[in-house]
């Protein structure tokens, strides 16, 4: 069941992918489109300007918010009774789901109850592939009110897709190592394990961009010590023999026999330091994002006559 | 030169559609009577009415449930202009809602609408008793009486060259209360 739910997620995503690309070239100027819940695709003929569509709804009053397709550009009405509000950054309506759906229920991404979930509809756009979506905050445009240049960057933060360390570990998970020896820690250093790396978030006349660097990873070697680290760490190689680690190790002093599985297991948190600017302002936000793996540790029997 | 594939995916899906009408369980209308394939319960032959176990029951209530969120999406879809049916938000959720509502926008855009009714075949292949329950359906959607016209000229707004009788997988689960559709996939790739 879990396999077939995933296939189906994955499905609908790679559906959703071939079908908003041809349907929003067709937004410019003709040409066949494939909807998603049709059975067959369709020509289409009208341009943005077709009528009875497109255009700021006609209870906007001139000068406010105007709502556009982010990959297209076409303007689409901000407010919809059935769809909710327009986001130019997600390029979906956004609507709560109302009653929210169960604790358990996976779209809270484990939230509950913090944030909201929203019925999503996109017309194509970064990020959001339409159904239901958890959210800390309201999306830009909820409500009539336009995303702050803070709400931007935290979007800008989404974007950037920061993880927490991709760990290695020396013994390497699944071997043992032994009490007394030294363990090498670090992390494969990427865009979205240490940066730096940046993102922009945008709606008209708004552009944040959130720039991001890694400062620390503090393991907690699941034996009581934690490790602070202000480096990726340095990757073990065999010719380093029983050396220590130059920049992010530990040595455990006792054996992993009694823990769970026979194994510590080693939470590995990275602390981003994220700096933005756009819309005349500025500001810096820490994130974290934590990972874990597992180090088995034996003891040594020395026989002593 | 594509001969030989494509006779082995219409002897595949010829397979497949016999096997979908002998244990057929609902049409766009009716409601489905036959106990689902993955009953345990097989057929009571008395005369007495048969106590549906679980399973049979989740099924039969989840094709129900089917069988009018495509009663609203096809009342949607003729008139993409006006808002939608709003059984369709009673009986869809999730993607599924997402990708109807989605689809009613491009229609919307591009001045087309469906006319006409799709034909179904579908049946529940899984269900799963729980938190949550979960019913998988499969349905071969004939859209032989179910076509994209231009709102304007009438006139069929279809694409050439496409199959008729596509595969339709959807899954149901259990949300306020009640049986609806969260996620539906149409293969226009796999015809049936």
């Amino acid at each position: 069941m879990l396999t077939r739910r995933g296939c189906m997620v994955a499905l609908a995503a790679a559906v959703f992918l071939a079908v908003t690309a041809p349907s929003a070239q067709a937004d410019g100027g003709g040409g066949v489109t494939c909807p998603p819940d049709l059975p067959a695709c369709v020509v289409v003929v009208t341009g943005p300007g077709s009528p009875g569509t497109g255009g700021t709804g006609p209870t906007d009053p001139p000068g406010t918010r105007v709502c556009k397709v982010p990959s297209t550009g076409a303007v689409t009405p901000c407010y919809d009774p059935t769809f909710g509000w327009w986001s130019n950054v997600d390029g979906c309506y956004f609507m709560a789901v109302e009653p929210p759906p169960p604790p358990t229920d996976p779209a809270w991404n484990g939230h509950y109850p913090n944030g909201r979930v929203y019925q999503t509809t996109c017309l194509g756009g970064p990020g959001v592939g339409g159904g239901w979506v958890w959210l800390a905050n309201n999306p830009d445009g909820y409500g009539g009110v336009a995303a702050s240049p803070a709400t931007l960057a935290q979007r800008a933060v989404d974007l950037m897709r920061l993880t927490g360390p991709d760990i290695g570990t020396a013994p390497t998970a699944g071997k043992t190592g032994l009490v007394g020896l030294p363990v090498w820690l670090w992390t494969v250093v990427s865009a979205s394990t240490w940066g730096p790396t940046s993102a922009t978030a945008s709606v008209p006349g708004v552009s944040v961009t959130a720039r991001a660097k890694a400062t620390r990873i503090v393991w907690d070697m699941g034996d009581g010590h934690s490790v602070t680290c202000t480096s990726p760490g340095t990757p073990y190689t065999t010719a380093q023999g029983d050396a220590l680690s130059p920049t992010c190790g530990h040595v455990y002093a006792a054996s992993s026999a009694a823990q769970p599985n026979h194994a510590y297991t080693v939470t590995a948190t990275t602390t981003w330091s994220v700096t933005w600017t756009g819309g005349g302002q500025s500001g810096a936000l820490t994130v974290t994002r934590t990972s874990s793996t597992q180090v088995r540790i034996g003891e040594l029997q020395v026989l002593v006559s | 030169m594509h001969s030989n594939p494509r006779s082995l995916v219409r002897a595949i899906a010829v397979v497949t559609v016999v096997a979908a009408l002998t244990t057929a369980c609902s049409s766009a209308t009716t409601p489905p009577t036959q106990s689902p394939a993955a009953s345990t319960t097989p057929p009571t032959p008395s005369t007495t009415a048969p106590s549906p176990s679980p399973t049979a029951e989740a099924a039969t209530a989840a094709l129900a449930s089917y069988s009018s969120y495509w009663t609203a999406k096809v009342a949607s879809f003729a008139d993409p202009a006006s808002k939608p049916d709003p059984k369709l938000a009673s009986y869809a959720i999730d993607k599924a809602l997402a990708e109807a509502q989605s689809t009613l926008l491009v229609l919307r855009r591009a001045g087309i609408a469906m006319q006409g009714e799709p034909g179904h075949s579908a049946q529940a292949t899984a269900v799963k008793l729980g938190d949550p329950s979960t019913v998988t359906i499969e349905d071969c959607l004939d859209s032989t009486k179910w076509t994209p016209v231009y709102v304007a000229t009438g006139k069929s707004a279809l694409a050439p060259g496409q199959a008729t009788h596509v595969i339709v997988d959807s899954l149901a689960t259990v949300y306020n209360g009640r049986w609806v559709i969260r996620e539906s996939i149409t293969h226009k790739d796999r015809p049936c």
